[in-house]
Formats: structure tokens, sequence, C-alpha cells
């Protein structure tokens, strides 16, 4: 997943390029009204969609760009820590590091603990298998 | 253009006489200034984000008085998002009245997508210090959630330790071991059943603090 910024600017693009095909789509599949008393003009390069397609297909473009629009402006509205001025951030940066130092320490005292106890399990083990020995040995 | 377009191969890049050997050539003397070549390129070696402006694009955003509090891009974001729209609807009766006058409007466009793309950029630095926090946030939950197994794994060998009632220190017990084994070295014999007896005992224990733990 990207970020949020990314996501912003990669819709913002999206919309431009929705921009960009509505007006294609428009230019090159839109119908000829004839003027008074001549006869309606047609391009070859040009195949118009029938009435009731092209009204439909014009909502749903409009729609995109609008459902697209919502999107840029509830991505906007998430932006993180909008409130937050660059000083705020660096005192929570520097409060975590000396908190992630004291983390670090205990856990290692904790480990080192685990370590020691684990030696007297072994140490342990060792001593019963010794005098077990010694039983069947005697 | 022609030659590189007839020739099987396409042409070395330009710079390739700089690299001919056997023809003792300077190479092109360091750009001044803190700034380098690559490709045919020049960059900047500072990594900076230069205003709108020094690419003569309008800027269309008012900065906040503070520069540090971010909190004006927000709105400036949703203005030039609603502008945008605005545009677009110009241009669109524009396109169906008098098309041939487009390229003021489509500039216009290209200038607001330009700014929101800067303004998204500058904050970069402020998402990054944001992400560093969360990254920090999360080591430090998953250091704290490591302490905690440690020191449970710890207690409950204590306990187990604890319910065999062995000697705590290994060092000591064996030292023991050595001394009794020195001392009752001629009465070998009378000692090793209580070696058996005591060592039987301490396996029953061993046992039993394992059956409870299961």
């Amino acid at each position: 997943m990207t970020d949020r910024l990314t996501q912003l600017q990669d819709a913002v693009d999206q919309l431009a390029v929705q921009f960009y095909s509505a007006i294609h789509y428009l230019s090159t599949h839109h119908d000829f009204v004839p003027l008074d008393g001549s006869a309606k003009v047609s391009d070859p390069q040009l195949q118009p969609d029938d009435p009731a397609v092209f009204e439909s297909a014009k909502a749903e473009l409009a729609r995109d760009i609008m459902v697209k629009t919502r999107q840029i402006d509830l991505l906007i509205a998430s932006l993180p820590g909008a409130g937050v001025t660059e000083q705020d951030q660096l005192q929570r940066v520097q409060r975590l590091e000396t908190e992630l130092e004291l983390a670090e320490q205990e856990r290692l005292r904790w480990l080192m603990r685990r370590k020691e106890l684990l030696a007297k399990c072994d140490s342990i083990i060792l001593q019963l298998t010794k005098s077990k020995n010694d039983i069947s040995s005697a | 253009m022609d030659s590189s377009l007839s020739s099987a191969f396409p042409p070395p890049p330009s710079a390739y006489s700089s690299f001919v050997t056997g023809v003792p050539r300077p190479p092109p003397p360091p750009l001044p200034g803190p700034r380098y070549r690559s490709f045919g390129m020049t960059w900047d070696t500072t990594d900076a984000l230069p205003p709108l402006s020094a690419a003569g694009i309008k800027e269309l955003f008012t900065t906040s008085a503070d520069p540090a509090d971010p909190s004006y891009r927000v709105s400036e974001l949703s203005a030039l998002t609603k502008s945008l729209l605005i545009k677009y609807l110009e241009l669109l009766g524009l396109m169906s009245t008098a098309p041939e006058l487009f390229p003021p409007l489509v500039e216009d466009i290209r200038t607001i997508l330009l700014n929101m793309h800067h303004l998204l950029n500058e904050y970069r630095p402020h998402q990054a210090r944001e992400s560093l926090i969360l990254m920090m946030e999360d080591q430090l939950d998953r250091k704290l959630a490591q302490t905690e197994a440690s020191k449970q794994a710890c207690q409950h060998m204590e306990h187990v330790l604890s319910s065999l009632a062995l000697p705590a220190d290994p060092a000591a017990s064996t030292e023991l071991e050595n001394s009794s084994s020195l001392v009752g070295a001629s009465s070998h014999h009378t000692r090793s059943s209580d070696t058996a007896a005591s060592a039987r005992r301490a396996d029953m224990r061993v046992w039993a603090a394992l059956s409870s733990q299961l």
C-alpha cells in the first residue's frame, strides 16, 4: 500500500486523465445537428453514438469525475498529522528515542536473566543424569 | 539523425570521445558550485524542493505566516480542487461554443494541477516524520512485548526450579559434590545408597514438577 500523499497525487493525475478522456469521448462520439434547411453533415472519422447511449455515457463520465473529486477531498481531509507542527514531531521523535533505549536495556536485562535460568536448568538436568548413572553403576 | 536511423546499431553516447583509449584527452572540468553532470543533464547536489516560481509557474496558494505550520496546505488543496473543477466546466462550455480559444484554459488547468502536486510534495517531509514516529511506536511496542514474554518465561522457570527445591546455585552444588566425593572416597559403598536415595527423591520431584506443567 502506498502512502496517502502518493495516493492523493495519483488520484489528481487520474482526475486529469478523466478530464481528457471525457472531452475525447464527447468530441469523437457526438452527433451532428442540421442547420435550418440544410442536410445533416457527417464526418467519416466520427461514429456518432446512439442518442440514448451518448446521454448515458455522458452521465457516467460526469459521475466518475465527481466520484474522483470526492475521493480527492476525502484524501485531503485525511492527510496524516495535519494539525501537528514540525517542532511537535521532532520532540515526539526524541521522546520515543529515549523510551526505545530504556526498553532495549530492560529487554536485554530480562534476556540475560532468561539465559542464566536456562543454564541453571541445564546444570540440574546434568546433575540428575549424573547421579542416575552413579546409581546404575553402583 | 539520418545515420543513426539507418545504421544497424545505435551510435555511442556523444560523450564517448572522452573515453577512447590511446587518445590523451582530459575529462571535462567539474561544474562550479554544488552541481554534477549525469547523462548530459546537470543536477543539483543539494536535495531541495525548488519553489514553483523557479520553474516559471504561478503560485496559486498563499503560504501561512508560520512556515512550520502545515495546516494551510489542507485548505489550499481543497480550494484548488474546486477551482480545478470549475476551470474544467469552463473549458467544456468553451469547447462547445468557441473551441479554438482553449489554450489559456488548458494552461490554467495545468497550472492548478502543478500547484496541487507541488503542495503535496512540500508535505512529504512532514509525512516522512509522521511515518518515522509510527515506526518507532511499533518498535517500542514490539520491544515491550518481548520484555514481557521474557519476564513471564523467567517467572515460570523460577517457579519450576523452586518447586524442585534443589540448590538454586549450580556452582555451589557442584562444589558440595566435589568436597563430599573427596571426603567420602574411602566410604564409597556406604555413601552410594544415600546418594541413590537422594537422587531418587530428586527424580520424583522433577517428575512431579514436570507433570504439574503438562
